[in-house]
């Protein structure tokens, strides 16, 4: 008895254990960084010193730079990529419902191939035909790109989310006498509304993450995404000032952990009802 | 006569399928051609000009070296998160509660990591603060070869673990929960289920997790090297994609051999796809669990 006690204490001390060493991993380094942001250069480093807290590095980065502007880009950038992917996306899946099968087949094989080719082995020819063009330095390449990468997933997560609809509530609608405008407004868009959240979330994060992309095809200070900016500022200064990189990387990251906290239910009732097998 | 009508269901599937084939499709064949053809001035094929002056580039063997030893995160990250789902996957509310945390590693930026280690790893950072506490020498990290690559795998895992995470706890929430009561019933120990009950039966998902992140060790470095070590010192922690950017934009730029290290870069990954595939077939055809 004493024995099944024991090793139910063990057990349940590891688990905790495991629970802590993740929340450490993934909390952690940005408490750190946090509370670090706001120290001076020298207190952080001579550590013996009086600690005198300040938010110095948070007025350095918005009065010397101009981090309004790139947020504006990126901004920009987000909002017509989600646009047209989400318009585009949403009624070629429901045209692709209507057509044959095989047809349908051959998309699917198309898309999945597509999403699996790496960036390197495209960029080069990519390159070459904006710049014959004169779009380099433009919003138009990131935004063709962004797009292009979006539209397969999108295109293969709402035909998924419509192959779950039952075929019975269409065909009942049918002879109720809707049209097909009204299908679509009244047993479509509801029935996907949790797919719709999680496509606009995937399409923003992967948007947002992008370093590759915009680093070569916008490179010039006015067309600058967020990402690149801070990686251009902070490849100058960071090297001796490091309170303020730690307050750059906070601006940069706070508002991406506090949304993904408020809207985290929703991203994973999206993905319950995507991936659940009946 | 009659006249030829267009089903419009088929006019926007077919209008992104052109988008996409211009985007992807087209891209990706005119660089395996480029590869064959010189782009110093003239444009004549030259056949394996360019791969000749790859390989003979003095790194070679160390950069392909590079790219490879960075796929080692993969089986890692598998590991880690598949065993982490299933410790936690008979009590839900704690494995949600993990998925949501280790989520968060995931959806930041890399720059931030870049960033961040690159300041840990700094001469006046954390490690030699420590080193310094153990009383040791203080040392230069990202100037050694080992140190960099164990660096930027461990980021790598670090930053994909969650996903993997959210993935397999998907493919366990799937998994017939008959399936594991009947092995407990049976007697098997939680490492038997583990290895002979859960890991065979999300097959599909570890081949989908394990692809994407393959994909994204080789090709996707490319913002950690720059932030971190640009390549550095000399050639020592670049790998394929770094040398593909450096050739193809900064000084004595050569598209031509730029476009060969991107076609060994799809050589490597399609040796990976051939020994999956191989594996699948061959579990298959013997009835092996795979």
């Amino acid at each position: 008895m004493s024995q099944v006690r024991v090793s139910q204490v063990i057990s349940i001390t590891i688990k905790i254990l495991a629970v802590g060493l993740i929340l450490a991993v993934s909390f952690l380094p940005f408490v750190f960084v946090i509370i670090n942001s706001f120290k001076t250069a020298q207190s952080f480093i001579f550590t013996d010193l009086d600690t005198e807290w300040t938010a110095k590095n948070y007025t350095l980065l918005f009065s010397n730079f101009d981090i309004f502007k790139y947020i504006t880009n990126t901004l920009i950038i987000i909002a017509i990529v989600v646009l047209i992917t989400m318009i585009l996306s949403y009624f070629c899946a429901y045209c692709l419902y209507h057509t044959k099968k095989r047809f349908r087949n051959i998309c699917f094989a198309l898309f999945v191939f597509v999403s699996f080719i790496p960036m390197p082995l495209i960029y080069i020819p990519l390159y070459q035909f904006f710049a014959t063009l004169r779009l380099i330095d433009t919003f138009v390449p990131l935004i063709t790109m962004y797009t292009a990468a979006a539209l397969p997933f999108a295109i293969l997560y709402y035909s998924f989310a419509f192959n779950k609809i039952p075929p019975n509530v269409i065909r009942s609608a049918k002879t109720e006498g809707c049209n097909s405008f009204q299908i679509v407004m009244k047993i479509f868009f509801p029935a996907t509304k949790n797919i719709t959240f999680l496509i606009v979330t995937l399409i923003i994060l992967m948007c947002l993450k992008d370093f590759f992309v915009a680093f070569v095809f916008a490179p010039s200070d006015s067309n600058r995404t967020i990402m690149v900016a801070i990686t251009f500022i902070l490849k100058q200064w960071s090297t001796t000032n490091y309170p303020f990189m730690f307050a750059v990387l906070a601006t940069l990251f706070i508002p991406i952990i506090a949304i993904f906290l408020l809207i985290q239910k929703k991203i994973f009732a999206g993905t319950q009802s995507l991936y659940t097998e009946q | 006569m009659k006249r030829f009508k267009i089903n419009r269901n088929y006019i926007l599937p077919a209008i992104s399928i052109v988008f996409l084939t211009m985007i992807f499709v087209i891209p990706f064949f005119t660089t395996l051609t480029k590869s064959f053809i010189s782009t110093q001035g003239d444009s004549t094929v030259i056949g394996f000009e360019n791969y000749r002056r790859l390989f003979s580039h003095a790194f070679f063997s160390q950069m392909t070296c590079n790219t490879i030893i960075l796929a080692t995160a993969v089986p890692i990250t598998i590991f880690i998160s598949l065993w982490i789902v299933y410790y936690f996957s008979n009590n839900r509310n704690l494995l949600h509660l993990v998925r949501v945390v280790s989520l968060i590693p995931y959806i930041l930026p890399i720059i931030v990591y870049g960033f961040l280690v690159s300041y840990v790893f700094g001469y006046k950072g954390s490690a030699n603060n420590l080193m310094q506490w153990l009383n040791f020498e203080p040392r230069e990290w990202l100037a050694n070869h080992a140190a960099t690559m164990t660096i930027i795998i461990s980021i790598i895992i670090w930053a994909s673990f969650g996903q993997g995470i959210f993935i397999f706890s998907i493919a366990i929430q799937n998994l017939n929960k008959r399936y594991i009561q009947l092995a407990e019933v049976d007697g098997c120990s939680r490492m038997q289920i583990f290895f002979k009950i859960i890991v065979p039966n999300i097959g599909k998902y570890i081949l989908f997790f394990s692809i994407s992140l393959f994909l994204w060790c080789i090709t996707g470095a490319f913002p950690l090297i720059q932030i971190l070590t640009n390549g550095g010192p000399g050639y020592m922690s670049t790998t394929l994609d770094y040398y593909t950017y450096i050739k193809a934009f900064l000084s004595n730029s050569d598209y031509g051999v730029a476009c060969a290290s991107a076609v060994v870069q799809l050589l490597i990954i399609l040796c990976f796809f051939a020994t999956v595939i191989t594996i699948r077939v061959i579990g298959k055809k013997y009835h092996v669990a795979s």
